[in-house]
């Protein structure tokens, strides 16, 4: 990760603007990793093309959305064959459904941590998932920095629910969300 | 030593071809059953290129095997009986038919995977299938089964060749090593 130390925003001690933010996305200084388990090992895998839109209402947090859209063409698996069988019809069937999306319905927050529940589709199959958000400004900004942020996302899907059901004895059912974006102010 | 069969004996190619093969076959025999038989992970899962790899290089040297064998006759067989004569032919024919079969189907299964094959990281194998899981299943379990009776077929013409050596005690053994 390119910006090691950051400063976690709390999401209730701001007072900046009223109307939700809209923010696009650096990809020079974005990862959007997953970590799935075969044979007993983590390994990250990642997404080199996607689109993130966050707009964040820093009064009113129920009025911030999130929406990913992942590229599954562009999907890796930490290895060769990894990458192969991640893209393959078994998997993620890249060819069929170049798309994986996340689209919020409501966000929470408590803290400095933000609940988003949203419809993700993987393979055409609908499902609510859960994701967990974070916002950090840059060490060494302004507390009062909003233009250039990084949020960090997190969830857990089980692939068996969206029928990514290949290699079941040697792959295991989740698949973890990490994306760590570098975001900016539109 | 001469480079090709004469009528009485084997050259060397083919004997080098022989035993190579014969060798390779069976530890890919082995091989194979051992990566089937495996809880794959991050450790052990580049045992299974490594296995597509050996057993194409032994499908290039068994397709020039052929090819040597049909621009050059193997010597005469030894004296036998009729019926032995036939079984040999019969056995020779189906191993050759095997030999083929068994990397080739391995090669049309594994295509079928979507995986790729590399050839001991200098390039990339082409496949030869579109990724579909049905003819990857197919074809890995013809492969499995054609291996199995190529080593059946392997082990009735290693028990001929030492009935010949040891009870018959003539040159067919002999002359292939020799
Ligand atoms: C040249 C001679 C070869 C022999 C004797 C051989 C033999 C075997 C055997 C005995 C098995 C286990 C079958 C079972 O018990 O289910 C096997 C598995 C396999 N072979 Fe081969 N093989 C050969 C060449 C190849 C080639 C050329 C390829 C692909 C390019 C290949 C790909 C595979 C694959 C993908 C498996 C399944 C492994 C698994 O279960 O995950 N083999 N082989």
């Amino acid at each position: 990760m390119r910006i090691l130390f950051t400063l976690l925003i709390c999401l209730f001690a701001s007072n900046v603007t009223a109307a939700p933010v809209k923010y696009t996305v650096d990809t020079q200084n974005t990862d959007v990793n997953f970590t799935y388990t075969f044979g007993g090992k983590d390994i990250i895998g990642a997404f080199n093309d996607y689109d993130i839109n966050v707009a964040v209402d820093f009064q009113a947090l129920q009025n911030s959305t999130v929406s990913v859209t992942l590229k599954t063409k562009t999907a890796t698996g930490g290895f060769v064959f990894g990458t192969q069988a991640m893209r393959s019809k078994k998997i993620l069937s890249a060819k069929a459904f170049p798309e994986i999306t996340f689209q919020s319905k409501s966000v929470t927050g408590a803290g400095d941590t933000a609940t988003i529940n949203g419809d993700i589709t993987v393979r055409g199959i609908t499902k609510p998932l859960t994701l967990t958000a974070q916002l950090f400004r840059p060490r060494g900004s302004d507390v009062n920095e909003r233009d250039n942020l990084f949020i960090k996302i997190i969830g857990t899907l089980d692939r068996f629910d969206f029928g990514a059901d290949g290699y079941p004895k040697e792959v295991a059912p989740d698949l973890r969300i990490n994306i760590l974006a570098a975001i900016q102010k539109q | 030593m001469s480079a090709r069969n004469t009528p009485t004996q084997y050259g060397w190619i083919t004997k080098s071809l022989h035993w190579i093969i014969a060798i390779g076959l069976w530890a890919m025999f082995f091989f194979g059953k051992y990566i089937s038989n495996l809880e794959l992970g991050p450790d052990n899962y580049h045992l299974i290129p490594r296995h597509k790899a050996f057993g194409m290089l032994l499908l290039a040297l068994i397709t020039i095997r052929i090819l040597w064998r049909v621009t050059n006759p193997p010597p005469a067989a030894l004296p036998a009986k009729p019926m032995e004569h036939l079984l040999a032919k019969l056995v020779h024919t189906v191993l050759y038919v095997l030999m083929l079969a068994t990397p080739f189907f391995g090669w049309i299964g594994s295509s079928a995977t979507g995986f790729s094959i590399p050839f001991f990281g200098l390039f990339d194998i082409p496949l030869i299938w579109g990724e579909d899981e049905k003819v990857a299943d197919l074809f890995l379990m013809l492969h499995g089964y054609a291996a199995m009776a190529m080593t059946a077929l392997a082990t009735m013409h290693i028990l001929a060749a030492l009935y010949r050596h040891l009870i018959i005690r003539d040159e067919t053994l002999r002359r292939m090593v020799r």
